[in-house]
């Protein structure tokens, strides 16, 4: 008894031919995009939980902001039409809330909605830190609101734009309870949920009575495609039409692919090296600026990211309120020099550890051992060790972190204070360098009540801290998107990907 | 089978479970990621950050923490998720039945294809078949399987476009969950397109967490078939005019099973543990997929109650398998 090639690659044959047909059941038609999301959300209740920025693409297609913002970072009007403070302390605001909204259940929206959201995050954690400076909400009529802070926080109505800064139905919300609201959400955006699938896949079909206008593609449709691999075939097979975070090797190659388009977007993602001031060379200035001048961006953007970056000189990427286009330049023989007065040189050389994250983000580990090289060069001898993100948040708080240490940090607000002023303010938890000179640069960025001069602080004190080596910002991240050549869409640099946004030629 | 055996069985069985309680709990505290540190916003205090510590029961001394914490699980209540802020063990039991229906699936496809591929090799020794099986065999056992899985989507999913790649079941298919066993569901519901897409959606992951497992019980039936069909009982059925078939399905293969169904057994738990990858890769909405993400926020409460569901399932099965081996086995079950 026996079995023949022939036999065995008829049957194999047949099965070929015999599978394909499954795939018609997934075909997608032009009245649908299906986008491959490299991250996952497991409850669509848009307020609780901590995030990253990207994945509130799920929630701004189902739910409205307090305020909205566009692709240049700037607040303009949302579901709050309009909003000013009352006081010259600024704190206390009114809220003029739009009218003519209606929720996907038909019901209408109005400022006992927006008071319920903003009193439900005053309770929830984690971003309660920031809701529980509102002391008290009015409501003098049915379209406007009254509200007292605590004390003034200039970052307040960057918060109404920004992560879980979302409107709920308080009727629909109370009616459904928390746990079910989360699987079956209302919200008033461009958006209705169809079906929901935690970690999976979100359907959506467009909201007919949306207030800014229906979007163009009626049926949306997010894939949970965590694998990079998984999503570069997901786009090949033209199962999904646009992805994101494609490994940037593929990215010429994909872009290039019939069919296919590639975007490179910057994103408000700024790659840094933070310096530890208990490493004791490093109370030497020079030692600290010779680290950040042997650093040759470009190089590291070119060869290493392959032009997936932006260099950067300071903490502030372009966009950002406070951005300047001051530069700090390479110079590896300004590097030897400071680090000679410092009282280091090649044969005797700076030594000391560097903290990296692996995969954590695009080429990471790859750019600090360019890095390591680079400094080779000028008499610094610098030991990789590599962590996760939660260790750099567990080093940086019991203070253990190595001398230096790098961290992608992320500001879609624009405004400095989630930028410099976190960075490096000694009294917050965030900040990594300590010494008593750079509070009182970086304090009036969180209590200046002129915006004008606030930001004119902030702008010095960015450039401060990069001149004194407090913080070494290396690139400005940018993004591989790559779509379906007949789909428009221009990505944002907060890294949302919204359907609503997007429609076929 | 004595009552005895059974309540020693149900001890050890018990006996692990608390030994796994213990050593996660310590371990998820002992390595570095404080969960309050992460879920802070931008702007928190360290008052703020001593605020939601102390909101997710996170401050206390550990053992009082851990004494809290097993008081709530055998009550059924394993605490909140950090991350989701809902019931965690009600997150975990929504995502079963996607992971169990996965590890079934491939559990099904491995001893079904590892017995079938066995006994086939056995059939057709000494030809090109038989070096063939082996080849693959050893590939099998040496390419983990999350490898088969990229390698899988590459070339199923984008090369040859002939599978879906991510997720269960088509967008296209609008069905409430009924038991949350997709396969059931459908079937169920009488729905054979749907029913194709979620057979389609299934093939690849669970061929890929399948691979290893088959070659396992392939080598294992291949070589106890080989030491059956030389054994005095088969040379004399052959004598008495018995085709080599009959032989091996109806005696031989019989005999052979017994070790191998402790060998699936014990295979099962690290079936269950490959899921893990599997499901991130094929972005299957499992607990695997939910435990990557539950370590990346540290979500204690949940990375606790995602052990002891994991734990369960496996002693359990391994309880079951003791049991069947006694039930087949008299020498086990009289020892």
């Amino acid at each position: 008894m026996g079995m023949t090639r022939r036999g065995f690659l008829v049957s194999a044959g047949t099965t070929s031919l015999v599978l394909p047909w499954a795939r018609l059941a997934w075909a997608q038609k032009k009245t649908s995009v299906t986008i491959a999301f490299p991250e996952a959300i497991t409850s669509m209740d848009p307020q609780p939980g901590s995030r990253n920025v990207p994945r509130e693409s799920f929630y701004q297609a189902v739910f409205d902001r307090y305020l909205g913002q566009d692709r240049q970072l700037k607040f303009q009007g949302g579901i709050v039409e309009a909003w000013q403070y009352t006081n010259p302390e600024k704190t206390a605001m009114d809220m003029k809330v739009r009218q003519g909204i209606s929720f996907h259940d038909g019901s209408a929206l109005t400022a006992e909605d927006v008071a319920f959201s903003l009193n439900r995050m005053r309770t929830t954690a984690p971003y309660s830190v920031v809701y529980k400076n509102i002391t008290s909400i009015e409501m003098p009529d049915r379209f406007s609101l009254r509200l007292k802070f605590g004390a003034y926080d200039p970052a307040f109505t960057k918060w109404l734009g920004f992560l879980a800064g979302f409107v709920l139905p308080k009727a629909a919300f109370e009616k459904a309870g928390a746990e079910e609201f989360a699987k079956n959400p209302v919200g008033s955006g461009p958006y209705k949920v169809v079906r929901f699938v935690p970690g999976s896949l979100l359907v959506l079909e467009a909201f007919d009575k949306y207030w800014k206008g229906a979007p163009p593609i009626k049926r949306a449709i997010f894939k949970v495609v965590g694998d990079p691999t998984a999503r570069l075939s997901e786009i090949l097979s033209g199962d999904s039409d646009i992805t994101l975070e494609v490994p940037v090797e593929e990215f010429n190659r994909l872009a290039a692919q019939p069919g296919l388009k590639g975007v490179k977007q910057p994103v408000t993602d700024v790659a840094a090296l933070f310096v530890s001031p208990r490493f004791e060379p490093f109370q030497k200035e020079e030692a600290r600026l010779a680290v950040h001048h042997a650093i040759d961006k470009k190089t590291l953007v070119d060869k290493v990211l392959l032009g997936f970056g932006i260099p950067l000189s300071t903490t502030e990427a372009p966009l950002y309120e406070a951005y300047t286009d001051f530069s700090f330049p390479y110079n590896p023989d300004r590097a030897r020099d400071l680090l000679g007065k410092a009282g280091y040189s090649k044969s005797n050389p700076l030594r000391l550890k560097a903290m990296t994250t692996k995969g954590a983000k695009t080429k990471d580990f790859e750019v600090m051992t360019a890095i390591t090289q680079m400094w080779k060069d000028v008499g610094i001898e610098a030991e990789l060790e590599i962590i996760t993100i939660p260790q750099f948040f567990q080093h940086r708080s019991a203070k253990t972190i190595a001398p230096l240490a790098l961290y992608f940090w992320s500001n879609s607000t624009g405004d400095p204070i989630n930028s410099v002023g976190h960075m490096t303010r000694n009294k917050g938890p965030f900040k990594v360098w300590e010494s008593p000179d750079v509070d009182p640069k970086v304090d009036p960025i969180f209590m200046e009540t002129d915006e004008r001069k606030r930001i004119g602080a902030a702008k010095e004190a960015a450039r401060y801290v990069i001149e004194r080596g407090y913080i070494i910002p290396l690139y400005q991240v940018v993004m591989p998107v790559i779509m379906k050549k007949d789909l428009v869409y221009e990505p944002y640099s907060q890294g949302f990907v919204l359907p609503q946004d997007m429609s076929w030629t | 089978m004595s009552v005895r055996y059974l309540l020693g069985r149900v001890g050890l069985a018990l006996l692990s479970l608390w030994g796994v309680t213990v050593l996660a709990f310590v371990v998820l505290r002992v390595i570095p990621g404080d969960p309050a540190l992460l879920m802070a916003p931008v702007g928190a205090s360290q008052a703020d950050i001593a605020e939601i510590r102390a909101q997710f029961g996170l401050s206390g001394p550990i053992w009082l923490q851990y004494v809290a914490w097993v008081w709530g699980t055998v009550r059924g209540r394993f605490g909140k998720s950090l991350w989701l802020q809902q019931d965690a063990i009600r997150v975990i039991l929504e995502r079963l039945p996607a992971t169990l229906e996965l590890a079934l699936a491939a559990l099904v496809l491995a001893v079904a294809g590892g017995i079938l591929v066995g006994v086939l090799s056995v059939l057709w020794r000494r030809t090109w078949f038989e070096s063939a099986t082996l080849g693959v065999g050893t590939l099998g056992l040496s390419i983990p399987n999350f490898i088969w899985g990229l390698l899988f989507i590459v070339f199923f999913g984008a090369l040859l476009r002939w599978l879906p790649i991510s997720g269960r079941i088509a967008p296209d298919f609008d069905m409430a969950p009924l038991t949350g066993f997709l396969l059931v569901d459908t079937l169920l519901r009488r729905d054979p397109g749907a029913f194709a897409s979620v057979t389609a959606h299934l093939i690849l992951p669970a061929a890929a967490l399948a691979l290893p497992l088959l070659a396992v019980v392939f080598r294992a039936v291949r070589s106890d078939l080989l030491t059956a069909v030389n054994e005095e009982y088969v040379v004399m059925e052959r004598m008495k005019g018995l085709g080599e078939l009959r032989i091996i399905f109806w005696r031989a293969l019989k005999n052979a099973l017994i070790p191998t169904t402790t060998l699936v057994g014990v295979q099962f738990g690290f079936l269950i543990g490959g899921t893990v990858l599997i499901e991130a890769i094929f972005s299957w909405p499992g607990i695997g997929q939910l435990t990557l993400a539950a370590f990346q926020y540290r979500d204690f409460p949940l990375i606790q109650g995602i052990v002891v569901v994991y734990a369960v399932t496996v002693i359990l099965t391994n309880f079951l398998v003791d049991l069947g081996y006694a039930f087949l086995n008299p020498k086990v079950r009289y020892a």
